[in-house]
């Protein structure tokens, strides 16, 4: 009876230290369970979608065309489903629920949504939506082909071929997030369009 | 100063939202005062957001994301205050922010409080900045400029969020003669392992001025 003590003190620091170094083996983990697969929708669009097999969420991405003019308005849909078999909640702020970022052929960020707003500096509580099993919700954003941001900013974007990406930024209860060429996100898909000259 | 937190809590925007870490908190005692608490980041980030940004080769905020700092002006008008003062103090690496700042008068010597959330107490898990818990200090006018050693107020390590952990912490303190307490609240999360869990709690503590 008497080594119970040091006993307990012995198996509670051995539980402690397991716990400190399995952490962040388990983000590695997380990090590392990222696959790619392709999807098709009844657009034109056609998207990639970065997404690990567990993940009860799955988003679609569809624009109304593949080619544009330069300076033209596009409008794309996202759309989120739950496939799994419980209900999720999403928690996200105002007008981050998905980022938008169009990159020219040689990855470099053109056009990123969140920069024509103003609502990701807002200080204001976040949303919550419950999706249930099956359950979808689709967004609809317009989108104008310009330069969001630096010297060029809204001039139209030159003809050429891009890749659009879409970011699911919502936090989904339950099943991590990561980040995604430097978003926040749960996850993305990305589609590709053109801008035909006038 | 003009070191601004990032808007995603660091390391890489890992945790919940930090840009309003920095609002500040102000206190003008019944002698006059004026105390003001602020939270900056001494180490700013190359990205506003705090995440890394590939596409310009720029990294992410680092984990030692903020520290509390508090001035005082003498009395009205009010146009002369003194230079910051540090008053979170630990070891490199963990971020502290969302301060709060009230006085109490007591046996005639108005106290100063300053509580904070503050992330030292993460670093036994191997992941900076995933644990907070509520630290405060405490100075008067005949300690003026240096502050007691930080004091952990809350009874348990509380598990960051990675959204949403509230806009900020407070203090409040009675104007009875016999009541020699700071009453504090803030989000608690000491129940959660995930910072993908959302539920949060509200607690308060009562905390004795010397």
């Amino acid at each position: 009876m008497r080594y119970w003590l040091p006993a307990l003190l012995v198996a509670g620091l051995v539980a402690v230290a397991g716990y400190a170094l399995i952490q962040p083996l388990q983000t590695t983990s997380q990090a590392l369970t990222t696959s790619t697969t392709t999807m098709s929708t009844q657009n034109q669009a056609t998207g990639t979608v970065h997404q690990t097999a567990d993940k009860p969420l799955r988003l679609n991405i569809a624009m109304d065309g593949v080619e544009f003019t330069p300076g033209s308005t596009i409008h794309l849909t996202a759309s989120i489903q739950n496939t799994g078999t419980e209900e999720v909640l999403l928690e996200y702020f105002i007008g981050q629920l998905f980022e938008v970022i169009i990159r020219d052929g040689s990855e470099a960020p053109v056009y990123i949504h969140s920069d024509t707003g103003f609502q990701k500096y807002l200080m204001a509580a976040p949303r919550h939506l419950r999706l249930a099993p099956g359950e979808s919700h689709t967004e609809t954003i317009e989108i104008t082909l310009v330069y969001s941001r630096g010297a060029e900013k809204n001039n139209p974007l030159p003809p050429g071929t891009y890749t659009l990406t879409v970011y699911l930024t919502a936090a989904v209860q339950g099943h991590p997030s990561g980040i995604i060429d430097g978003v926040k996100a749960y996850t993305s898909a990305s589609t590709t369009l053109t801008v035909r000259p006038r | 100063m003009q070191y601004e937190l990032t808007y995603w809590l660091g390391p890489n925007c890992a945790y919940h939202r930090w840009a309003g870490a920095m609002f500040p908190s102000i206190m003008i005692g019944p002698d006059g005062v004026a105390h003001i608490v602020f939270t900056a980041d001494l180490t700013p980030s190359a990205t506003p957001d705090g995440c890394p940004d590939p596409d310009h080769s720029l990294p992410g905020a680092d984990q030692e994301a903020g520290d509390v700092f508090y001035v005082r002006s003498p009395g009205y008008p009010y146009n002369t205050w003194s230079f910051p003062h540090m008053v979170s103090r630990d070891s490199p690496g963990f971020a502290q922010g969302y301060a709060t700042v009230n006085v109490k008068i007591i046996n005639g010597v108005p106290v100063v409080f300053v509580a904070w959330m503050d992330h030292r107490v993460s670093f036994w898990t191997g992941a900076p900045n995933s644990k907070y818990a509520i630290y405060g200090a405490w100075t008067w006018p005949g300690k003026w400029g240096w502050f007691s050693e930080n004091i952990p107020i809350s009874d348990a390590e509380s598990h960051s969020d990675w959204i949403f952990i509230g806009d900020y912490i407070d203090s409040a303190t009675s104007n009875q003669a016999n009541d020699p307490f700071v009453y504090l609240i803030w989000t608690d999360r000491s129940d959660k392992n995930s910072e993908f869990d959302f539920e949060d709690d509200v607690w308060m503590e009562k905390v004795p001025l010397p």
